[in-house]
């Protein structure tokens, strides 16, 4: 038989109002809520069952006159013989301790976030995704055109196979998600990116579909016309030129651009007619007779 | 991945005698989120909460402006114990 008196510590004839008092005092030092400790939450117990047991006028006069409602007495006694939980009462902060959703995931209509910072200074408890991350790849000119298959190895040891999809851009970011930065507090992952960076290739240069290309030729093989040797990415291929081709002439090689095999654009070619390097005299007196015999206008139109 | 227990309001009402009108209140003013709020089903957290407020409110004199306030503390507090 516990007194309530004692644990409450007033008199017998104290007031209604005071035994109020003087568990309102204690129950805010004792709330295992608010006090974490190991003894807060049997002594709370103590004291609101003490309190039970005299706050009302009620209760108080039937318990001076040992009228103790019996049962609920053994009710508590028991409980606390059982374990040390309350049985009427589930201790909210014991629903909290693993996966208590009201200490998990913070109300956002009222901005937990300020008040903390406001107490503490600084904000780290929400559940926050975690931060998206960039890397960079560098890939061939070629592997960008025709498309490839990378294996990375992520800073945090994860790694990740990078389809590398035929035609893509310099500077275009591939997407891999949840494998960025780990989320803040059971907050998802942030995403990856992959960032291309296409390495030049000396004389190529993409235009869509197509790869643009210039090939010098001299004098006598614009005039003639034949077969001269192109790189292409796949290797070099021989182009027919047709006699008498212009400079800056444009000529297709098909299936030599970007994409996926079958489906690929073509190269185009851009004739450039290159001069000797010097003129030697002999070669300007036979383009002279040559031109009195051949002469045409390059001025008229055409 | 434990299961939990359903309470309508009504059952918490009438097994805590804390009448439903006090429930209502509280989740209307936020500081209760039903864990299936479009049946307006209670969870063991949210009764143990309900009982909390009431304790703040009743015998601790706590005015409802204040209440949001506490719980959050008191949410935070029990964030880092768990930490």
């Amino acid at each position: 038989m516990i007194d309530p008196y004692k644990i409450l510590g007033v008199s017998k004839e104290a007031t209604i109002d005071e035994i109020k008092k003087a568990y309102r005092k204690l129950a805010k030092k004792l709330h295992p809520d608010l006090n974490p400790g190991k003894d807060s939450e049997r002594k709370f117990k103590d004291i609101a069952h003490a309190y039970d047991l005299i706050g009302t006028a009620e209760a108080k006069s039937k318990f001076d006159r040992g009228e103790t409602d019996e049962q609920r007495q053994q009710e508590y006694e028991e409980s606390m013989r059982a374990n040390t939980r309350r049985a009427k009462r589930p201790s909210y902060h014991q629903t909290q301790q693993n996966t208590g959703r009201y200490s998990n995931v913070f109300d956002s209509d009222f901005n937990t976030q300020d008040i903390f910072e406001q107490f503490f200074g600084r904000a780290q408890e929400t559940s926050k995704p975690g931060e998206d991350e960039l890397y960079n790849l560098e890939i061939d000119f070629k592997e960008a055109a025709l498309g490839s298959e990378k294996v990375i190895t992520l800073p945090r040891g994860k790694k990740i196979k990078v389809q590398i999809p035929a035609g893509i851009e310099d500077g275009q970011k591939l997407r891999f998600k949840g494998l960025g930065g780990p989320g803040i507090n059971n907050g998802p992952s942030g995403d990856a990116y992959v960032q291309i960076s296409v390495k030049k290739l000396s004389g190529f240069t993409r235009a869509g579909q197509d790869i643009l290309t210039t090939v010098p030729v001299s004098i006598f093989e614009a005039i003639s016309g034949g077969e001269i040797e192109v790189p292409t990415i796949d290797g070099s291929v021989m182009l027919k030129i047709p006699p008498g081709v212009n400079n800056g002439s444009k000529l297709r090689i098909s299936g030599k651009g970007v994409g996926v095999e079958n489906y690929r654009g073509n190269q185009i070619v851009t004739i450039n007619i290159v001069m000797p390097k010097q003129i030697d005299p002999a070669f300007k007196e036979a383009m002279l007779k040559l031109s009195n015999q051949f002469s045409y206008s390059a001025r008229d139109a055409r | 991945m434990k299961l939990s227990i359903r309470k309508t309001i009504e059952d918490v009402s009438l097994a805590y005698h804390i009448p439903t009108e006090v429930i209502i209140f509280y989740i209307k003013h936020e500081w209760i989120y039903p864990i299936d709020r479009e049946n307006l089903l209670l969870d063991e957290e949210d009764i143990a909460r309900i009982h909390l407020i009431n304790e703040l409110r009743e015998d601790f004199g706590v005015n409802d402006d204040a209440i949001p306030i506490i719980l959050h503390l008191i949410d935070q507090l029990n964030y880092f114990r768990v930490r």
